[in-house]
């Protein structure tokens, strides 16, 4: 699941979502990005059976 | 019985509910020297985003008003407290430490929980400042200016409920709310010294509170001393359903087991994870507490980074989501420190975030195996104590690391499966205060509360700058 959060990644994440994004902002954004995928890294790697249930769990 | 506005009592909540409800001070002086002691020290410390006034005096008077007929205004009878400015109090623009949020209306009601501290007889005197929208450990906040610590103004009080911790340790009133979401209790209350409390997820109503990430948001109190915390968090109780997050579970007060000792529990300080996160001196603070308690025996935390890396990412996930109109709108008018962060958090795969989710229950479950072997763990709140105003790194280790999202290393494990946490102050590093968490399983505050006390009757308490 790793992506590269290059800013071409940004520029299309943002415009899906209609963010507008000046030059230095997707520079920045980016970069939070790849600071965020340092810190997912171990969330990552856990490897999960399918029984493994989300915490978000809907009770009507 | 004339009724004194001189103090007779320590500024503890328990003891002036005492006096006011004897009678041997009234709560409106009471109010008026709360506001006039706020008004002359928030020049300095900048904890406050609206003191109010009327309402207080108006409080007050009512507490007064019913002793004078002979009712009883309640167990926090004429106690001056104060709410972290994301707390709706009616009249007021509900600000979340933001400029976006002044063009709301002003809230027409008052969030559940002050109503519930003012059933208690408790009054409100202000609102306290924060990071916005609760995305910071520090409560640097360019629309409404730093808080300062008030043990070095030149420091940080932590964040995001910064205004409260700094409005408690520096003796304004006895008793604030906050919320936290990722640490945002446990990190100020570390920084400023006193005793701060974050109950099991769902435990009290966040109704009325404007939200972070719903899926982590708590709300609780802090105070000088534990018994304080437990009249708060007492007065907080009951399920809501206006918050579809809090249990249905009957109110399970505290207060009352506080002095049932803490023999017989099964109490171990975490290391791995929560060792190699935190500097040397803290962990010893943290172990010569843990030893205060009788506590020699230690545990590991399994996964706790995992754990740590759900609760980022769920909440760069949901925080970006909530904004996304306001980033689209209204970007520029956001805090610099964050605009970004809640950006790249709106732009994150839904594979990691629902990967987060899940891991967060596996997780779950592997802590809960822990919890048949011990009762309470300790482990360090913060990583250090509170950096300078401004500063961007710290290092912890030796490993240099951004200062603002980091101070929650320690916290985030902890939160992102909802366990009760009391932070309590356990000593200085560098002549500044560090906390140490107290942890127990779902709904067994009072264990941890239990461990307070015993605590704080082995001498643990707020930090003092003339007793360090």
């Amino acid at each position: 699941m790793q992506v590269a959060f290059d800013e071409d990644y940004v520029r299309s994440a943002a415009a899906a979502l209609d963010l507008a994004l000046s030059p230095e902002r997707v520079r920045a954004v980016a970069e939070n990005l790849q600071r965020m995928a340092v810190i997912a890294g171990p969330l990552l790697e856990v490897v999960l059976e399918p029984e493994d249930e989300s915490a978000l769990v809907w009770r009507p | 019985m004339t009724a004194s506005p001189v103090a007779s009592h320590d500024g503890s909540a328990s003891a002036i509910a005492q006096e006011v409800r004897s009678g041997r001070i009234s709560a409106t002086a009471l109010a008026r020297t709360t506001l006039d002691r706020i008004r002359a020290a928030d020049a300095v410390l900048n904890a406050f985003t609206a003191i109010t006034e009327a309402r207080a005096l108006a409080a007050a008077s009512a507490v007064d008003a019913a002793l004078a007929r002979g009712a009883d205004p309640g167990p926090l009878a004429g106690v001056p407290f104060a709410v972290k400015d994301l707390f709706d109090v009616r009249g007021l623009p509900t600000l979340a430490g933001s400029a976006i949020n002044r063009d709301r209306p002003a809230a027409n009601r008052d969030a559940a929980a002050v109503v519930r501290m003012q059933a208690a007889g408790a009054v409100l005197v202000g609102t306290t400042n924060m990071d916005e929208y609760a995305y910071g450990f520090s409560t640097e906040n360019s629309h409404y200016g730093a808080t300062r610590n008030p043990h070095d103004t030149e420091r940080v009080a932590g964040g995001s409920s910064g205004g409260s911790a700094a409005a408690v340790a520096a003796g304004l009133v006895p008793i604030t709310l906050g919320t936290d979401t990722n640490g945002s209790i446990r990190v100020p209350a570390s920084f400023c010294g006193i005793w701060g409390l974050k109950p099991t997820y769902g435990r009290l109503s966040r109704s009325g509170a404007f939200p972070f990430v719903a899926s982590l948001d708590h709300i609780g109190p802090f105070a000088r001393n534990v018994t304080d915390l437990a009249l708060a968090y007492d007065a907080l109780q009951g399920p809501d359903t206006a918050d579809p997050a809090c249990s249905d579970r009957a109110p399970e007060p505290a207060l009352a087991q506080l002095d049932r000792g803490i023999e017989g529990l099964r109490i171990a300080r975490a290391v791995g994870y929560f060792e190699n996160k935190a500097e040397a001196a803290v962990v010893e603070q943290v172990r010569r507490a843990a030893l205060a308690l009788g506590a020699e025996r230690t545990i590991e935390v399994p996964h706790a980074e995992q754990g740590r890396a759900a609760a980022f990412v769920i909440t760069a996930a949901e925080g970006g989501q909530l904004h996304l109109p306001n980033l689209r709108e209204r970007a520029a008018d956001f805090e610099p420190l964050i605009v970004d962060r809640l950006t790249a958090g709106a732009l994150l795969p839904a594979a990691w975030y629902l990967q987060a989710q899940r891991v967060r229950r596996w997780y779950y479950r592997k802590l809960m195996a822990l919890f048949a072997d011990v009762d309470v763990i300790l482990a360090p709140a913060t990583p250090r104590p509170a950096q300078r105003i401004g500063e961007e790194m710290f290092s912890v280790r030796g490993v240099p690391m951004l200062a603002r999202p980091n101070a929650g290393l320690l916290t985030q494990p902890i939160s992102c499966i909802g366990l009760p946490v009391v932070a309590a102050p356990v000593g200085t590093v560098e002549g500044m205060p560090v906390g140490m968490q107290i942890i127990a399983a779902p709904w067994r505050e009072e264990l941890c509360l239990r461990a307070a006390r015993a605590l704080e009757r082995a001498g643990y308490g707020p930090f003092a700058r003339d007793a360090a």
